[in-house]
């Protein structure tokens, strides 16, 4: 009754089906069902060496290479453009190692990887999204070595996190930190929300999609599950809040979304756009809406939601 | 016997490893992230009595030879073990306490779920996973389950487990972040059960 391995899976240039091993893609699937089991909790997991330079989100593909298969469709995001170069690599390689079809619309796609944002556009059930984090440590600068932060993470012990916080209050008389906002989630684990704009930070709270944290270089996984408690550090005088505009979008007029300041020409002139490059496109109308992904996860049968 | 005789013996395994183990964690992930789901598997294996589908489809899924495997009295069989050695690679051990993933097919005769592993205190994650399979996911005592991954409250009916069970697992969700996870399996169906939701029975 045995059967010979398929072969369409294994390419000819000699490597496996989105590249990593499949011992590598177990070691790495088990590390994300743990982390999603203790949400915020970090994971050590045996990081591999990838064929992309340190700093290019290596963290990042190798979770999405152990969840991808032929089925997805995938976004990948970099400042959340999908044209830079980090987000063109990383697109094709995926295109490369696993002939994985690609796209720009959040509402099409079913893996997004992103580096710096979270997509304006709401994120559904079954969704995944994939943080590319450089430095997965929230309380890195408070407790200089690993064993000391794992033991604070063990005991819950955030007063130092809180302080470190609440300097900038006594200095500038608010919390100067913009990216990297440090969110405690499920109301036990402090984590690093990896370096998006604070902006983004209410997002990842009863999220329906399900999302992921990879960090390469510190071999660390760590999960957000869908409709759980993020809450971003704060103090009663002084609420968490995010960043706010004047301006709207110059090309779609949104004043809801994240601005970036644009350069206009060299005499100063200057304009405020969405750094969700999909998100302005869709308000614009320049995307005829073309959503196929069902509103619930593949395979969902029962479960009677009272 | 040669060595070819006695590989015919063993039941066959994912019918493309690679595809459908990725097709398969993905189910598996969706169990985990929205807990009391029933998720159904959308390709099949044909695993050794009395594995259902889903039992055999997560050993092919997650175990290896980095996994140690307890299995409960009524998988312990020659059949099983051999299956489990030539697709996983899997050490055994007959120590359910020191077990990464335990396997059970008879939840009555399950060990008390405090003798598991639960992990380290610094290591949450170094805890055991159980795929308790049982004779139906929708025919069982209603229970209502809220926490992580469920918006508001689910009720499950899984059937064939003692309220022993659910009273100890009670108890080990007070060392959370420590905890056990478990994933409940019949036919080609899962539901999840990680140590972050609260289940009221
Ligand atoms: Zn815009």
């Amino acid at each position: 009754m045995i059967q010979v391995m398929s072969s369409n899976t294994e390419t000819s240039k000699g490597y496996n089906f989105a590249y990593l091993d499949e011992q590598t893609k177990r070691m790495i699937r088990r590390a994300l069902l743990k982390a999603l089991s203790i949400p915020g909790y970090q994971v050590p997991f045996g990081a591999r060496e990838m064929p992309l330079p340190c700093g290019w989100g290596t963290g990042g593909i190798q979770v999405t290479a152990s969840v991808i298969g032929p089925a997805d469709r995938l976004k990948v995001i970099d400042q959340g453009a999908d044209d830079t170069t980090n987000a063109i690599s990383i697109r094709r390689f995926f295109k490369k190692v696993a002939q994985i079809v690609t796209t720009e619309k959040v509402d099409e796609a079913t893996v997004i990887q992103t580096r710096h944002r979270v997509p304006e556009t709401a994120l559904i059930e079954g969704q995944i999204l994939v943080y590319q984090v450089p430095q997965p440590e929230p309380l890195r600068g408070i407790a200089p070595r690993q064993i000391e932060s794992r033991k604070l993470h063990a005991y819950a012990e955030y007063g130092a996190m809180q302080v470190t916080l609440y300097e900038d209050v006594a200095r500038f008389g608010y919390i100067a930190r913009i990216y990297e906002y440090p969110v405690m989630v499920n109301g036990r684990h402090l984590m690093s929300p990896s370096p998006i704009p604070k902006f983004d930070n209410p997002k990842m709270q009863n999220n329906p999609a399900i999302q992921l944290f990879g960090s390469g270089t510190e071999k660390r996984i760590y999960a957000v599950p869908p409709y759980t408690s993020v809450r971003s550090l704060d103090f009663d005088d002084h609420p968490f809040e995010v960043q706010k505009w004047k301006q709207s979008c110059a090309f779609c007029g949104s004043g809801t979304s994240y601005l970036d300041e644009v350069i206009t020409d060299d005499r100063g002139g200057r304009m405020f756009v969405c750094s969700d490059t999909d998100y302005c496109a869709k308000r614009r109308g320049a995307q005829p809406g073309t959503s196929e992904v069902a509103g619930s996860p593949a395979g969902a049968t029962a479960g009677s939601s009272s | 016997m040669t060595v070819v005789a006695a590989m015919s013996d063993i039941h066959s395994g994912f019918r493309d490893p690679v595809l459908d183990s990725q097709d398969a964690f993905r189910t598996v992930l969706s169990c985990n992230a929205y807990p009391g789901r029933t998720f159904t598997l959308s390709r099949s294996v044909d695993g050794p009595s009395p594995f259902c589908i889903a039992t055999a489809a997560l050993c092919l899924t997650l175990l290896d030879f980095e996994t140690l495997v307890w299995l409960e009295d009524e998988v312990r069989t020659d059949k099983i073990v051999d299956w489990l050695t030539f697709h996983c690679g899997s050490p055994l051990t007959k120590d359910h306490r020191e077990a990464q993933f335990a396997i059970v097919a008879n939840a009555q005769s399950i060990p008390s779920l405090l003798e598991f592993r639960t992990g380290e205190i610094e290591s949450p994650e170094l805890s055991s996973t159980l795929i308790v399979q049982v004779p139906s996911l929708v025919d069982g005592p209603v229970t209502r389950w809220s926490g992580p991954g469920i918006r508001d409250s689910i009720c499950p009916r899984i059937g064939g487990l003692s309220a022993q069970l659910w009273l100890d697992r009670e108890m080990t969700r007070e060392l959370y972040p420590r905890g056990l996870d478990v994933f409940f399996t019949s036919g080609s169906s899962i539901v999840g059960l990680p140590r972050t939701t609260n289940v009221e029975f």
